[in-house]
């Protein structure tokens, strides 16, 4: 009986270790710059800025400390215009930087202003510096809908897509604190970090420990005949 | 409760917990409304539990403003099958939706009801979730939603064990095998995903697989009226579940008339030859199934879900298709195209890999959450693997094979894939667009279970063990793996 329970609970014990750790590996090793989105997708032309226009996002509330600002442009074909991205919390300047001229179309651009740090409610505008057209893509209005795009002021009746990452590298699993953070929230009240951790310690835990036992109380019955 | 855990055995009891673990984490970590149609299965739920009423009024909203202020405030409509958009992360705008929420009046849960793409589905599954609703109406619709969730994680319970009594049947109580089908079932990754959210589909898995067994039971050891019943019963209650429901039917009527020509033939003194085992099954079918069209038609509504087929071209009929293009249509959907053949409708590449394979395994959220492709093709290989090594025992030992019970799993087996290829035969023809997903052959898990536990009883018997020991802890690493990637999609 022992030689025939013992090599199947040592294959499913190591099959299961050599993939937890296989997979805590691959999260240690995953790099997650994202710092928190609006949720827009950009699924259409959210501003058209000519040369000295400006379009701000606007009220942004910052669940989490972030370096750059990534967003997509279109140009018509042409080299992008130089572009200037600021940020501003209570109506003055917290941060700006800018985005080169020379960018292709519908590319994918960053800048690094200062003052996208977590807890403010700021404003993020990208204001066109060039001597051409430039568009920022976006979603329909409400797609982000505590905030809006507004071009030079006036409602554009859109959000722009804005994705904003860490200054730092940090890896998945070092971002799991945060994960359970963020996936705690639109929960039932008794749903909170602590318990999705909990949940987590369970499967790499007492998941194998169950399967073990259940396997093996297959095998007695097994090794005795049906 | 100590009297099922003595009768449960130990080793189906100890599956069900890790299943039930698993359920219960996806259920928790996947984001609100963040699988297949829930926002619409929600609704449905909401409106019957909320009014005793059927969604699909067309002057109503397709949802509640309290369903419609959280799919909002989570970004659920924004995140729903695009990769690049995540669910809500800011605790200040959770806590504004909460403030909102509060201030919202009774009847914000009961506005909605309007023809949301689930509201022509039957009633079944979503009358049994409007008591976890009600159980849990104290709360927030987050609060309801997640009890819901863990509704249908009881459900998927009851698939597993009817995977395991599945086994049961076909492989003499071993227990081993038994635990491979039922782990098979339990610990496959889609099944648990779907089964952990708030769909029908839960409820079709359970329903099928208890059906499968009763199947076996029937005509392993004669058919009697309790369970001729039990089987009928069943079925209709996949029937009024969702309109895949119908494709058990005539399997079960074979199962019905075999069973019924061998208690005629067997002469058993004591057993009863009346024809009340048969009668009265087809008449519970009948009640069951009757009940829920009569009130479909008294309320003019549909009985089964519509699927729309678009209107490019008229839609082929059993009457008027073209046999050219639907063996075109079958060709390309299980072979790869030939240079000569036109790209049929909006079909991708071989969409026997691409829909049945990769998404009848995992693919997460509303589809859009997937593995890198190498790990397909592992999963490709694993799966031509248990269905050779199924093919392979049942070929030696097809003299011991019930013919009948072979002839009823594959006419279930055919007759699922017809209605489907039918289905989306027509939607291409008519311009609407692929209709197949891979969990609509998942009603067939405990069907798949069993094969995997042929396979493992093909080999010889000092390597069934480690066989068996390697696939549940694949399949427990590939939960793992699962959860990861699903995790990292949405709060990474």
């Amino acid at each position: 009986m022992r030689d025939v329970r013992r090599p199947a609970l040592v294959a499913l014990a190591a099959v299961f270790v050599l993939g937890a750790v296989g997979l805590l590996t691959v999260a240690a090793l995953d790099d997650r710059p994202l710092a928190f989105t609006l949720g827009v997708q950009p699924a259409q032309v959210a501003a058209v800025l000519q040369p000295g226009q400006t379009v701000c996002q606007e009220p942004i509330d910052v669940p989490a400390d972030a370096r750059t600002v990534r967003f997509s442009v279109g140009t018509f074909g042409a080299p992008g215009p130089q572009l200037q991205v600021l940020t501003r919390t209570s109506g003055a300047i917290a941060g700006r930087d800018s985005v080169r001229a020379g960018y292709g179309d519908r590319a994918t651009v960053a800048a690094s202003p200062r003052g996208i740090v977590a807890g403010r409610r700021i404003e993020l505008c990208v204001r066109n510096v060039g001597r051409r057209q430039v568009t920022i893509w976006g979603g329909v209005a409400g797609a982000a809908r505590t905030s809006t795009a507004r071009v030079d002021g006036h409602d554009a009746g859109t959000d722009l897509t804005l994705v904003f990452e860490r200054g730092e590298s940090r890896s998945m699993l070092a971002a799991m604190g945060d994960v359970f953070e963020r996936a705690a929230l639109f929960h039932p009240s008794w749903v909170s970090a602590g318990l999705l951790w909990a949940l987590a310690a369970l499967l790499l835990t007492g998941l194998p420990v169950a399967l073990l036992l259940a396997l093996r109380a297959a095998l007695n019955s097994y090794s005795s005949g049906p | 409760m100590r009297r099922a855990t003595r009768t449960l055995p130990r080793s189906l009891l100890l599956l069900l917990c890790a299943v039930a673990l698993l359920g219960v984490s996806w259920a928790l970590f996947v984001p609100p409304f963040q699988a297949p149609d829930e926002n619409s299965h929600f609704g449905y739920v909401q409106r019957l539990a909320e009014d005793f009423d059927l969604p699909g009024d067309s002057d109503r909203p397709l949802f509640s403003t309290e369903q419609l202020l959280a799919h909002d405030r989570s970004n659920s409509d924004q995140t729903a099958a695009v990769l690049q958009t995540k669910p809500e992360w800011s605790k200040a705008a959770y806590e504004r939706w909460r403030a909102l929420d509060a201030r919202l009046p009774d009847s914000a849960r009961s506005d909605g009801g309007g023809p949301n793409p689930a509201s022509s589905n039957p009633p079944l599954y979503y009358l049994y979730e409007s008591i976890p609703y009600l159980l849990a109406s104290g709360g927030d619709i987050f609060d309801r939603l997640y009890t819901l969730r863990l509704g249908s994680v009881l459900l998927l319970l009851v698939t597993v064990v009817g995977a395991w009594l599945l086994a049961g049947e076909l492989f003499a109580r071993n227990r081993l095998l038994q635990l491979v089908a039922a782990s098979f079932a339990g610990l496959q990754p889609m099944v648990t995903f779907i089964s952990a959210s708030v769909t029908p589909d839960a409820l079709l898995f359970a329903t099928w697989s208890i059906a499968f067994w009763l199947f076996a039971r029937i005509l392993k050891r004669g058919l009697r009226l309790a369970e001729g019943v039990a089987l009928f019963a069943v079925v209709g209650l996949a029937v009024v579940t969702k309109g895949t429901g119908y494709a058990l039917v005539p399997a079960a009527l074979v199962v019905l008339a075999v069973g019924y020509a061998r208690l005629r033939r067997a002469h058993q003194p004591g057993v009863p030859r009346r024809r009340v085992v048969v009668v009265a099954p087809l008449v519970v079918l009948a009640v069951i199934v009757g009940a829920w069209l009569g009130t479909a038609r008294a309320l003019d509504r549909p009985a089964v879900n519509q699927v729309g087929t678009g209107t490019q071209n008229p839609a082929p009929t059993l009457t008027s298709f073209n046999p050219r293009e639907a063996g075109s249509y079958f060709w390309q959907y299980y072979l790869p195209r030939l240079p000569f053949q036109q790209r049929f409708g909006g079909m991708t590449d071989l969409p026997a890999y691409d829909i049945w394979l990769t998404q009848g395994w995992a693919a997460f959220g509303w589809l859009e959450v997937k593995f890198p492709e190498p790990v397909y093709v592992l999963l490709a290989l694993l799966t031509l693997a248990l269905l050779i090594g199924a093919v392979v025992a049942v070929v030696r030992a097809w003299s011991r094979v019930d013919r009948a019970l072979a002839a009823a799993f594959a006419l279930a087996v055919l007759t699922l894939l017809a209605g489907l290829h039918w289905t989306e035969f027509r939607t291409l023809v008519g311009g609407s667009g692929p209709f197949n997903q891979g969990r609509y052959l998942l009603p067939l898990i405990a069907l798949m279970g069993a094969a995997a536990a042929a396979a493992v009883s093909a080999l010889p018997a000092r390597r069934q063990p480690v066989a068996a020991a390697l696939l549940l802890g694949g399949l427990a690493v590939l939960q793992l793996a699962s959860l990861g990637i699903v995790v990292g999609r949405f709060y990474a």
